[in-house]
Parts: structure tokens; C-alpha cells; sequence
């Protein structure tokens, strides 16, 4: 079967330093591919290239057979692609609920009564029903991560680019997210998922790609790196 | 708008749609038809500064440049019933042209190319002269002449340029409302407020921002035309740098993004202002005063947050 995502030998430098040198790897449907390593290695870079927010210096990005490289944010989100980001970025002075209804609502011009009902929908998967009234801003840390992935689960994303959504949770809060990404990749959502967390990694991730300060990468599942002792951060 | 906005709404437009059957005085009806013109202005630079974010020095380009652009097409001989039509045409193109070619600038950037581009506009407005066919010379600081679409020595021409000036004004400000409570509008104010973010979601920033520097414009455009047509010129001073401060200060000091408060302040401004006689300068200095406060204030404001 052909894989949902394969990166070929992107690489990246920001002001002569060089942070991807030619990572390649690939994510198949329904896959969840955790990304690990030490701060400064490229992890949030890769999932920028993917989504288009960052342009590579070399290398491409195919998702489902289409050429990513050179597409606007905008037009990858429309293709499937979703994510969130390592520190919450709620739209503040927005609602919970408009958070949610304007990704949901993105490719149209009017608003359906289905759309404000999948934005209510989303929004009690991820435990925020009581709360959508309230400004984005005023929310805790935990439930600004809960908003992102809403805001992420409302493009109907097939690939989602989770970056350390579990930073700073609750116990509770990681427990109850932890069930809900379980579920969307049981109904088939791939996942990359950064995160320091050789624990989440396990739960969650079933193949790893480890990032290093030289630069070079080492693909395994979560249970073979763990064995070499790379997976201890 | 809730339903006492509505009512509130209707109640003001309809009570002042009734001044000029209860009066005919000039003094009045010229305070009250500049007021209805400069508030569709200040709007324009509400709905494109203030809600869309999109920081613009240089609003009085969309004003003047309907003006000027009415002058010139009086000066190709075109019929008069077909400028104010042309001349909106013409600025909001010139709006779209404008948020295409700044797509990628934003704050102090986009403040500085857009104030540049009004003030090279108003440079040439001031250096520009016509030799008309009958031997006269015009342009310069005297402006251009614009052909009237309504007699101006009629008894009812300040009442009629009343009406139409308030009939827009109204519109505008529901137009603007319904955008800004629209989902156009939520998605205007998810880019203004984190562009990086609504991108990932789908929304396309480019599009938009030529969308809202065309409809911004063209409000603008919709004020200097009124203008061009109540005044029968277009002088460089609608195209000065004051003109596209009190905009801003205005707007900011209102309510910035919330249509209506920047309406009711500018119009109270006007009136007032104008009922009291106050030279331009002290308005100037008024403005820059207004400016400093409401800037303190939202920048404590944005502290805070």
C-alpha cells in the first residue's frame, strides 16, 4: 500500500546553520510516527515543511501522491493536512466555539447549521462543551491545548501534526487526551506526534524517527529504541 | 445587533432623516451632510485597519483618489451620470491593486508603503495642472472641478445631498456590521489575529487581504465621491496626510473593528467640531491629543493582556 506521507531528503538551514540534513521517511494511513530528539534538532522545522509554513532548501513532501513543496498553508490544510503547535495558539479574541466553526467553516463563503453543529461536536470530544462561549484567551493552559487540536480535528484532517500537545498538562488533562487521539487513530487519523515523552511515545507512537544535535536520524519502532537507550529524554 | 441596537439604529437614521423637512438652514445641513461623508470615511478605515488589522497610513488615498478621479473623468468629458460610478469603479480597483502588491508587509511596513503611495498621490495632485479647451488652467492647489450630478443652486440641493449622503452612510454601517458578525468576518478576524494560524486552518490570507483593502477602498471612495459631488472639486487637501490621521484616530479612539463606535464618535466629532467653529489646526491638535490617549490606553490595554 502506498504510504499517506513520504518525505525525501528534505533539508533546511536557518542563517548558515544547518538543522535537516536530507531526513526521509514516510507515514502510512491510519500510522502514528513519533518524532524525538533534543531541543534545536529539527522537529518542529520537519512538521513546518510539511504543512508549508517553512520552505525546505531541498527535498519534497508528497502527501497522497500530491507534491506539497511548493503549495500555501492554506491549500494543505484543504488537502487533509492538520496540526497544532508547541505553544497554544488560541485566535484569543475569539470565542472557543468561533475557534472552532472558522475551520470548520474555512472553503466556504456562508454558514451551514451543520457546520455550528460539527464545531459543537468537536468541541465536546474534546471536553470543551462548557466552555464555548468563553474568549479563547481566558482558557487554562491545558484546555488551549484541547482548543488546538479541535481547531486541528475541524479541517477533517487525515494526517495531523501534533507538536508536544502533552506539554504541560494535567494528569487528568493527558489522560483524557491521550483517549481521545487513541480514538482518532483507531477511526483511522495518522498521526506525527513530537514529544520529549519516551512514555507517550509508547502509548501512542507505533514507529519512532529520532533526531540528533549531528544531524543524523534513526528510524525504529518505540520498543527497539527504547532497547538501545536512545529513547531516555 | 441586538434588537435596542436595531431600534436605536432605525431611530437615530429616521430622526435625522426628518431635519430637512424641519429646516432649511445651510449652516446646519452642510454640518450634517460633511458628517455623514467623513463618518462612511472613517468606516472605510475601521472596517480595513481596524477589523481586518491591515495597519493603512495612507486612507485618504481612497477618498482624494475618488475625488481627483471624478475631476479627471469631468476633465475626459464624460457624462455626469456615469463619474460617481467610474470613479468607485476605479479607486477600489486601485484598493485591490494596493493589498495585492503589499500582500506580504504588515505593521510599521505596511503603514509606511501605504502612507508613501497617499503621499505620492497628494504630491502630484499638488504638481498636476490642465490647460482645460476653453484656455484655462487648473489643478494645482485649486484642484479639479467635478460635474454635478444635482443642481447645485437648486433650494433642495442640500437637503436631496443630505438624504443621499445619510442614505449611505446607513448602508454602510449595516453593510459593515452584518460583514463583521458575518462568517466573512470571523474569518477577517481570525487573519488579524494570527495569520500563521488561519492559514493552517484553510483560510487564504492573500485573498483577503485584496478583498479587504478593495472593500475598504471602496467606502473610502464612497465618502470622497459624496464629497466631490457636494463640494464640485476635488483640492489635494483630501489626499494630505491629516486627513488619513484623523481616520485612524478616530477609528482607534471609537472602538477600533467595532463599526459602530467609530460612527457615533466620528459623527459627534464633526457636529461638534463644526457647530463650534474650530479652526482646522486646534482640530489637528484635538486629533493628535485624542490619538495619544487612545493609543496609551490600548497599548495598556494590550499589555495587560
Amino acid at each position: 500500500m502506498e504510504p499517506l506521507l513520504v518525505v525525501s531528503r528534505l533539508t533546511k538551514g536557518f542563517d548558515g546553520v544547518q538543522v535537516l540534513h536530507g531526513v526521509s521517511f514516510s507515514v502510512g494511513a491510519g500510522e502514528v510516527l513519533g518524532l524525538a530528539g533534543p531541543n534545536g534538532t529539527g522537529k518542529t522545522t520537519i512538521l513546518n515543511i510539511i504543512c508549508g509554513l517553512v520552505r525546505p532548501d531541498a527535498g519534497a513532501v508528497i502527501f497522497d501522491g500530491q507534491d506539497l513543496t511548493e503549495l500555501p498553508p492554506h491549500r494543505i490544510a484543504a488537502l487533509g493536512v492538520g496540526r497544532t503547535f508547541q505553544l497554544p495558539r488560541p485566535l484569543r479574541e475569539l470565542t472557543v466555539f468561533e475557534n472552532v466553526l472558522v475551520a470548520v467553516a474555512a472553503g466556504r463563503g456562508v454558514l451551514r447549521a451543520r457546520d455550528r453543529a460539527k464545531a459543537r461536536e468537536i468541541l465536546a470530544r474534546v471536553g470543551l462543551s462548557d466552555r464555548e462561549l468563553w474568549p479563547a484567551g481566558r482558557l487554562s493552559s491545558g484546555a488551549m491545548r484541547r482548543l488546538e487540536v479541535a481547531r486541528a480535528l475541524a479541517t477533517c484532517p487525515r494526517l495531523l501534526l501534533l507538536d508536544e500537545p502533552f506539554a504541560a498538562l494535567s494528569i487528568k488533562e493527558e489522560r483524557e487526551l491521550m483517549a481521545l487521539l487513541k480514538s482518532l487513530n483507531r477511526q483511522g487519523l495518522a498521526m506525527i506526534l513530537v514529544s520529549h515523552s519516551r512514555r507517550i511515545l509508547r502509548q501512542l507512537a507505533h514507529r519512532v524517527l529520532l533526531t540528533t544535535a549531528e544531524g543524523t536520524f534513526r528510524e525504529g519502532t518505540p520498543g527497539e529504541l527504547l532497547a538501545d537507550g536512545e529513547l531516555e529524554t | 445587533m441586538n434588537r435596542a441596537a436595531v431600534l436605536a439604529f432605525v431611530l437615530v437614521v429616521s430622526l435625522l432623516a426628518v431635519v430637512p423637512w424641519l429646516t432649511t438652514d445651510r449652516f446646519l445641513l452642510n454640518l450634517l451632510i460633511l458628517a455623514n461623508i467623513y463618518t462612511i470615511y472613517v468606516l472605510g478605515w475601521d472596517f480595513l485597519g481596524g477589523l481586518a488589522g491591515h495597519s493603512n497610513g495612507g486612507h485618504a488615498l481612497s477618498f482624494g483618489g475618488a475625488a481627483y478621479l471624478s475631476g479627471l473623468l469631468t476633465l475626459a468629458g464624460c457624462p455626469a451620470w456615469t463619474i460617481p460610478a467610474l470613479s468607485l469603479f476605479g479607486i477600489t480597483l486601485v484598493g485591490a491593486l494596493l493589498g495585492w502588491l503589499f500582500r506580504r508587509l504588515d505593521g510599521a511596513y505596511l503603514l509606511l508603503a501605504t502612507l508613501a503611495v497617499a503621499e505620492v498621490a497628494h504630491e502630484l495632485s499638488l504638481a498636476l495642472g490642465f490647460t482645460t479647451p476653453e484656455g484655462y488652467t487648473i489643478g494645482g492647489e485649486g484642484g479639479l472641478p467635478v460635474a454635478p450630478l444635482l443642481a447645485r443652486e437648486a433650494d433642495w440641493f442640500y437637503g436631496c445631498l443630505f438624504w443621499i449622503s445619510l442614505f449611505f452612510l446607513a448602508l454602510t454601517v449595516l453593510v459593515l456590521y452584518w460583514i463583521r458578525c458575518s462568517l466573512p468576518g470571523l474569518k477577517i478576524k481570525a487573519l488579524a489575529q494570527d495569520a500563521v494560524v488561519a492559514q493552517t486552518v484553510g483560510l487564504n490570507p492573500d485573498r483577503f487581504r485584496v478583498a479587504t483593502f478593495a472593500a475598504g477602498t471602496l467606502v473610502g471612495g464612497l465618502a470622497g465621491v459624496l464629497y466631490a459631488q457636494y463640494m464640485g472639486v476635488a483640492t489635494p487637501s483630501t489626499l494630505s496626510l491629516e486627513f488619513s490621521f484623523v481616520a485612524m484616530t478616530v477609528s482607534i479612539a471609537g472602538g477600533k473593528g467595532t463599526i459602530i463606535g467609530p460612527a457615533v464618535l466620528s459623527y459627534l466629532l464633526n457636529v461638534l467640531l463644526g457647530w463650534l467653529w474650530v479652526a482646522p489646526v486646534v482640530r489637528l491638535l484635538l486629533y493628535s491629543s485624542v490619538a495619544i490617549l487612545a493609543a496609551r490606553w490600548f497599548f495598556g490595554r494590550g499589555r495587560e493582556a
